[in-house]
């Protein structure tokens, strides 16, 4: 009964979350799957340098990490930002993970 | 109990969910989950309703210019809310919010890091145990 309980509550929970991210552009996303792309903005400018922050949730119960610009600037050493992106990756809505990425030098 | 549990997993798929089939014709695809997480920014990462602490960024806007330099001061200003915890059901995931206060205007942050110049702003969301939850602003700047 318990383990039913649990999964009638956990099951619908991750469903509803499945596949959710929310950014100015969002591509068509998977319930099952999810493996996207997106900008966060306009400018796209040739940059030698790449770096990455991200955040995780399991079950849309238990999110963290640090995906901020901030993070993802000081992983890949960069100190003069010229283009950022996200990336959104879904599994079944088990897990989920947010990754900013910015290029610069 | 099976077919409340039925019911409650038929709406989260159809109705609710990110790719469910009643929001599909929607202008915003990213709009349920706006709706449901209750918050308003530019990005809103993967949610945990019973713990969470992610960063995302705020600045850039899409459209704005973009910072040009990472800022050597940090500066925070927050607000906080208490609620009921979330009923199992499509709708009231999030919970019942009651209480909400607190300054998390870029201006306090400005203030309160001693910055002269925001450079950029990333936002701090927190989550304990459904019912407490933080946003903060992050200013970045010199």
């Amino acid at each position: 009964m318990k383990t039913f309980l649990a999964l009638a509550i956990s099951v619908p929970l991750a469903l509803t979350f499945a596949g959710c991210i929310a950014a100015p552009v969002v591509p068509p996303t998977g319930l099952v799957y999810t493996d996207i792309q997106a900008p966060l903005t306009f400018r796209a400018e040739p940059s030698t340098k790449r770096g990455t922050a991200s955040t995780s949730s399991i079950l849309g119960l238990f999110a963290w990490g640090d995906g901020g610009v901030n993070a993802a600037a000081h992983n890949g050493a960069i100190h003069d930002v010229k283009q950022v992106e996200y990336e959104f990756l879904n599994v079944i809505g088990v897990y989920q993970r947010y990754t900013t990425v910015v290029y610069g030098d | 109990m099976a077919r409340i549990a039925a019911l409650a997993l038929l709406l989260a798929v159809a109705g609710t969910g990110c790719t469910g089939s009643l929001w599909s014709s929607a202008r915003r695809p990213d709009m349920p989950y706006r709706v449901l997480s209750k918050t308003t920014t530019a990005v809103i990462p993967p949610p945990g309703l019973v713990y969470q602490d992610v960063h995302a960024p705020l600045y850039p806007m899409f459209g704005a210019s973009l910072p040009t330099r990472i800022g050597s001061k940090k500066g925070t200003s927050t607000s906080n809310l208490i609620g009921l915890p979330p009923l199992p059901y499509p709708g009231l995931a999030t919970g019942l919010d009651l209480f909400a206060w607190g300054d998390a205007s870029i201006e306090d942050a400005r203030r309160n890091g001693g910055i002269d110049e925001v450079e950029y702003v990333d936002v701090r969301m927190q989550t304990y145990v459904f019912v407490f939850r933080r946003f903060t602003i992050e200013a970045y700047g010199d």
